[in-house]
């Protein structure tokens, strides 16, 4: 048996001795029984709204906040209806009247709150107004009552129940029926299935106790019983309906989300994997086709190389071999043959030092920049003996880089400072470091010819010259060298130029290198 | 009595091959070149067409003054024939020039850890290499006067 169908026996069961014993007992003491019946639907009615009251912030349909504040009064009511009840000897100065008038109160309460928890049953509510609405016709009812005695009457012995009461509780009855109608026509699917059903056995047991109240003559007699029996048993499936929409279902949603959310992480890590995984591949792709693109431009200008000895080769053979028959201008043009040569090879040198550059490791060691410089300045004075040279070498200066490629940088930039001051009468160039922020800014300075900003785009272009060849001679690789080891070294170069008085290039590396 | 100085040059570019034979003339460096295309070319001059796995067991059919041997070859590469005879008592006395247009670091240390004896980094220039060629030929020459 599982342990589903063990539960349903077991609460058969209990009703069944609940339900005896509770008639049993009305058969004894009738005032117990009441008082046990009511108890039993007071501690319900304040369940339902202690249930709301804890819930409140995260409650905002029509449902939970008209039946909780609804039964807090039913609540209260049935309780006072309880305690005035004939027999209870509280109130000895009422008589039947008033535990009628009290009951009658308690359903027109409960069957409007009924219905219109149907009405608004998942529509949005102020709780603020729901509870004000039921605190002041609360407290004017019972005014009515206690103060103002102004309520009409129910049950006049020996009379017994009046006009006002029976009708009353046929009007109740027509409201419960309006919420049962309601309900089925619109309700069904809003919620789920098992508090549907639940809401509408608590409404036909309850139209069914009415049913009995309406016969009844005095308080004490069957037809009381049988009501107060099907009104303990409406409450309990009131009670259900409650739980199981705000409790039992909240939480099953709760868990269910908290699942889904755990699936959805789990999602969301093998996506990120995944997207891991292809970054990876993309890039191990981009740094082979780099490779490719190096390796193919590397043997391209290696092979450029053959054919240009050749002709430079057989030029020179024709030069030297046949300068007899070769007039002047023949001569010339082979010169300018050569000539052409030997620029030709110049440039593919420069490609392949680019390409051997970007392909070496770097080999990061703390490094005399001062002491480099001034082995670069004292070999550039070397080399330009006729030259009025002043240096001004900063002393000092360490840095962590690369040593052989720093050395083709200030190599570069030196050489450019010594060849666009060749104009000057004297050439000053400088060479220091300035703080800025948290960077280092290396510069080197000079007051030669200067270049026009407006072509700054084009400084650091391989081939690319601001200058002619017949002015200043070179191949326009220098400053793509110096580019492409600043950023090897995750720094970046610029420069500032004034035409005619000088240009002062800065350069900063990154001082940690993995 | 043969006095020729007999030079190997193993180049598979045929203008390479005229300018350094050029050069070799004018320079009278040698009075005698061969000229082999490839490695296996080279070494088949060197040893005969003998079939041996063992090194050492290889007869010498000619015993050039000196190589001058290009390092990217067909078939038998550079590095593979300097193997060859710096590995063989017989012959690795022979002086070997290896002349590369590569600028890789690495082939000139592959080169000098065989056992070449001298590396020339072809320039575009053919001016400063046939300057190279001549000077390192004297030297080598003059160094490796034949005992006999």
């Amino acid at each position: 048996m599982k342990w589903k169908d063990e539960r349903r026996y077991i609460s058969y069961t209990l009703w069944f001795i609940i339900i005896a014993s509770t008639i049993y007992t009305s058969q004894k003491d009738y005032l117990l029984f009441h008082s046990i019946a009511e108890l039993f639907a007071v501690v319900i009615a304040f369940c339902i709204f202690v249930i709301l009251f804890n819930s409140l912030p995260y409650q905002n349909k029509g449902f939970m906040i008209i039946l909780g504040f609804g039964y807090a009064c039913v609540g209260l009511f049935d309780f006072i209806h309880m305690l005035s009840y004939e027999g209870m000897g509280l109130f000895t100065e009422f008589t039947s009247n008033l535990p009628t008038q009290l009951w009658i109160m308690g359903r027109f309460f409960e069957s409007i709150t009924i219905l219109a928890a149907s009405v608004f049953i998942i529509r949005r509510v102020n709780a603020r107004y729901v509870a004000g609405i039921y605190a002041i016709t609360t407290v004017m009812l019972l005014l009515s009552v206690f103060r103002w005695g102004i309520f009409p009457d129910c049950l006049v012995q020996p009379d017994g129940l009046t006009t006002f009461k029976i009708v009353s509780e046929y009007i109740i009855i027509a409201i419960l029926a309006g919420a049962l109608i309601y309900n089925i026509k619109y309700n069904r699917g809003l919620i789920s299935t098992n508090a549907f059903y639940y809401a509408i056995a608590a409404i036909i047991l309850k139209i069914i106790a009415e049913l009995f109240f309406t016969m009844y003559v005095g308080v004490y007699d069957e037809f009381n019983m049988v009501g107060h029996v099907f009104k303990y048993i409406s409450y309990y499936f009131i009670y259900r309906a409650v739980v199981q929409l705000s409790i039992r279902e909240p939480y099953e949603e709760l868990q269910v989300s908290k699942d889904e959310l755990f699936e959805s992480r789990e999602q969301y890590k093998q996506l990120s994997e995944q997207l891991e995984q292809k970054v990876k591949e993309r890039t191990s792709q981009l740094e082979d086709a780099i490779k490719e693109l190096e390796a193919f431009s590397y043997s391209v200008s290696h092979d450029l190389r053959e054919p240009l000895r050749g002709i430079d080769g057989f030029s020179l053979a024709l030069l030297e071999d046949y300068t007899e028959t070769l007039d002047d201008q023949g001569k010339h043009y082979l010169n300018r043959i050569r000539a052409a040569t030997k620029r030709m090879g110049q440039l593919i040198n420069d490609i392949l030092n680019l390409s051997r550059l970007n392909r070496t490791p770097l080999a990061v060691k703390e490094v005399d920049i001062s002491l480099l410089v001034s082995n670069v300045v004292n070999q550039l004075q070397e080399h330009n003996p006729e030259r009025k040279l002043q240096f001004l070498v900063q002393d000092n200066v360490m840095a962590r880089c690369d040593r052989r490629l720093i050395q083709i940088v200030f190599e570069n930039l030196l050489g450019n400072a010594v060849k666009y001051t060749s104009k000057k009468q004297e050439a000053i160039i400088e060479f220091g470091v300035e703080q800025q922020d948290n960077a280092r800014l290396f510069y080197i300075k000079d007051n030669g010819c200067g270049f026009d900003m407006a072509y700054y785009n084009k400084l650091f272009v391989a081939f690319q010259r601001l200058h002619s060849a017949k002015e200043y001679e070179g191949t326009g690789i220098g400053l793509a060298l110096v580019n492409s080891v600043i950023r090897r070294h995750g720094g970046s170069v610029w420069a500032e130029s004034i035409v005619d008085q000088g240009t002062t290039f800065y350069f900063t590396i990154k001082e940690r290198i993995d | 009595m043969d006095n020729a100085v007999e030079i190997l040059l193993v180049e598979d570019n045929e203008d390479d091959i005229e300018l350094v034979l050029r050069t070799l003339r004018k320079n009278h460096i040698a009075n005698k070149v061969v000229v082999a295309r490839d490695g296996q070319e080279a070494l088949d001059y060197i040893f005969g067409k003998q079939q041996t796995n063992n090194n050492d067991k290889l007869e010498i059919s000619n015993y050039p003054y000196m190589i001058l041997l290009d390092l990217k070859l067909p078939k038998v590469n550079g590095l593979e024939v300097v193997k060859v005879l710096k590995s063989n008592e017989k012959t690795k006395l022979i002086p070997v020039i290896m002349m590369t247009s590569s600028t890789e670091e690495v082939d000139m240390i592959e080169s000098y850890k065989l056992g070449v004896n001298s590396y020339i980094n072809k320039p575009v220039n053919f001016m400063d290499f046939a300057r190279m060629i001549s000077e390192l030929g004297h030297y080598w020459l003059l160094l490796n006067k034949r005992p006999y």
